[in-house]
């Protein structure tokens, strides 16, 4: 089964029934995929109930982050300290060194080009767009 | 572990650990079954068999919430279905090669 890492992008993709969230959603269905997402996504993501977020919160495996994809995180935001908008990019290096370390080193992503910028720092991971 | 978990760490444990209320109740499987259930649990549970039934309500969970999401869609083609696996399994990233 293919380990896949979420960003905020490919949730809000599932909810709003884009044909790519919903082929995901369908890859796991078919056991074919795990769909992983990282709290601080969820943090994004999330803005109270709804009985589609609801399932999609049952279809996702939430990981809270770990220590080690932090630390991973941590060196690659200080590698780019002086980059614009780095506080907004803080979740999306959380979410490129989540799929390094832990998460099946394949992401997808509604923002494609942001994520390929950071996958300079995580070469093996693969950056997919819904 | 078993599909039902992320294999990434103990998660999968630690959020099936016991909590509140439980009930005990009587299952009838065949003895394949049961010696399959075992080797499951001793597998990813610590033998655990009550852990790796809420693991199985869990995923049960899962696919009733797939197919909720699923069927308010119309059906998704097969051939672009198999084109967007293709795309998921397709060759990994090589880390560049340093310059000698």
């Amino acid at each position: 089964m293919i380990v896949v890492t979420l960003d905020t992008g490919a949730l809000v993709a599932m909810e709003r029934q884009k044909l790519r969230g919903m082929m995901l959603l369908r890859a796991a269905r078919e056991h074919r995929a795990q769909l992983l997402a990282i709290t601080p996504v969820v943090a994004e993501w999330w803005r109270g109930r709804s009985d589609a977020r609801d399932r999609i919160k049952l279809a996702v495996t939430l990981v809270p982050f770990p220590v080690r994809a932090a630390e991973a995180a941590g060196v690659v935001l200080g590698q780019m300290r002086g980059e614009k908008g780095r506080a907004m990019i803080s979740v999306d290096v959380m979410v490129m060194a989540f799929a390094a370390t832990h998460g099946g080193a394949l992401v997808y992503t509604s923002d494609v080009g942001d994520l390929t910028r950071i996958a300079r720092y995580f070469p093996e991971v693969r950056v997919l767009g819904v | 572990m078993t599909q039902f978990c992320w294999h990434g760490n103990k998660i999968g444990m630690a959020r099936l650990k016991r909590s509140g209320k439980m009930e005990t109740f009587s299952v009838s499987v065949s003895p394949e079954t049961r010696a399959r259930l075992r080797k499951a649990a001793d597998r990813a549970y610590g033998g655990n068999v009550s852990a790796l039934i809420e693991a199985i309500a869990q995923e049960a969970d899962r696919q009733e919430a797939l197919d909720w999401l699923i069927h308010r869609v119309p059906p998704i083609d097969d051939d672009a279905f198999e084109a967007f696996m293709r795309e998921m399994t397709g060759p990994k990233r090589k880390r560049a090669r340093r310059a000698a």
